[in-house]
């Protein structure tokens, strides 16, 4: 459990440096790559513990604090995507990395649903629909997209830091 | 009782966080300043940028110049004659500053504000698609304060959001949130510039008011936030429908949003200080 933890907070520091460093420089069509949410998904997705929904709280606080003001924000958005995923994988277990991707592209356009839905409460004159449509379906595709190269690199970390449960 | 809890503790647990994360919303909407977490991360992440961003700066720097040196020859040839026309319209100019800086002097005189301004360099940017953030290097150490303005000299950009020791973060006028008091400068017709992500609207302009595409847009100064003067942009496009009470004009913004690395914040005069008190 610990190192499944130190694997999760290693994770979630790359995805911080990810979103504060490398998206300043990439961007695809304007458009920035949520790295944290991405780590924890394929995380939860591999190991459905709370510990990670817990941790992947952690990192929605830190993507609040690095992006507006509305501490909390994506910490609830976070959160409670990564619990509804420990139910889903009950249901069925897929981990192919199609599987994996088109998990992560549902569960992205949840979260963004979610935190969206948190905006539009707190700061009236967001267009939802618009919003969701423009910046959290390509974005949820983007991730998608990007799901196999991470998940290779989330499973080459469980190789080194899980040896024995990998 | 005890026992019941003991026995769903983990439901309680999840309930217990969502509660705190609910609360810890509320309060810092509320508050709307800076929190201890955010300035905390703020200050964690702030070498990790400000060094990034040198790096990239210098290897920019250095491939630009490279690419400067290519056909450096012609460019040369053609550089002469233009300074030779130059030379020609400068004598022109200078006869004509004199004068206009003997009437300025006059005019400033009337009318003195003393307003310092702090150069920063923008380091960073919202980490997420939702916000218009973004994040310079000076902070409450270089006596950045919230709702400070930020400009180029090109226009308006925006208004300080948050600030920890080291780095502020600058909410754009294009962010969703943002709101500013505008009107046409050609004939004072009122409106309200709304961010819309991708762009500035001006909104709530009546409907029988004569605005024309091209039309500048500046800063009128009401609400007290934003002070009066500053170029917000030009009108691209009205928009009106019939059944609509106020017309829309989307504009051109002054500044381009996507290619801003520096700015300045402006510190306000003593006598203007009322109005940056939250």
């Amino acid at each position: 459990m610990m190192r499944l933890f130190l694997l999760a907070l290693g994770l979630m520091l790359i995805g911080v440096w990810l979103s504060i460093v490398f998206n300043n420089y990439v961007q695809f069509g304007g458009l920035k790559i949520n790295w944290l949410l991405m780590f924890m998904l394929i995380l939860t997705f591999r190991h459905s513990k709370l510990l990670i929904a817990f941790l992947g709280m952690l990192a929605g606080l830190m993507m609040d604090a690095l992006s507006h003001g509305i501490i909390g924000l994506y910490g609830t958005s976070f959160f409670l995507t990564l619990l509804l995923i420990i139910q889903v994988s009950k249901l069925f277990y897929a981990n192919t990395f199609l599987a994996v991707s088109l998990a992560v592209f549902s569960m992205s356009i949840f979260e963004g649903w979610i935190s969206l839905s948190i905006i539009d409460m707190f700061e009236p004159g967001l267009e939802l629909s618009t919003n969701l449509l423009t910046s959290n379906l390509p974005v949820a595709i983007l991730q998608g997209l990007m799901t196999p190269i991470i998940l290779q690199f989330v499973i080459w970390g469980e190789k080194l830091f899980l040896r024995d449960l990998a | 009782m005890f026992k019941f809890i003991s026995t769903f503790r983990l439901q309680f647990l999840i309930i217990a966080t969502f509660i705190g994360l609910f609360m810890l919303m509320s309060q810092t909407h509320t508050n709307e300043g800076t929190s201890r977490f955010q300035s905390v991360v703020q200050t964690l992440t702030y070498p990790l940028q400000a060094s990034v961003n040198s790096v990239a700066s210098t290897f920019k720097n250095l491939w630009n110049s490279y690419i400067s040196l290519i056909d450096v020859n012609e460019e040369n040839k053609l550089l002469r004659q233009q300074l030779l026309d130059i030379e020609e319209k400068m004598n022109q100019h200078i006869e004509n500053s004199v004068q206009f800086l003997r009437l300025r002097n006059q005019l400033l005189f009337a009318s003195k504000k003393i307003t310092d301004k702090i150069f920063a360099e923008i380091i960073g940017e919202s980490a997420d698609n939702n916000h218009d953030i973004s994040l310079i290097n000076r902070g409450s150490n270089q006596l950045v304060q919230r709702n400070y303005i930020v400009l180029r000299k090109e226009g308006l950009v925006g208004r300080i959001q948050s600030v920890s020791p080291f780095q502020s973060s600058v909410q754009l006028i294009t962010d969703h949130r943002s709101r500013v008091s505008s009107l046409i400068q050609r004939n004072r017709i009122r409106g309200l510039i709304y961010g819309t992500h991708k762009g500035l609207e001006m909104r709530q302009i009546n409907q029988h008011a004569n605005i024309k595409i091209g039309d500048r847009v500046i800063s009128s100064g009401l609400g007290g936030l934003y002070p009066k003067g500053l170029l917000i942009g030009w009108v691209k496009e009205i928009r009106r429908q019939k059944h609509e009470l106020f017309k829309t004009a989307i504009l051109d913004s002054a500044v381009d949003f996507n290619q801003i690395e520096e700015v300045f914040v402006i510190v306000p005069s003593k006598t203007d200080s009322h109005l940056f008190i939250e």
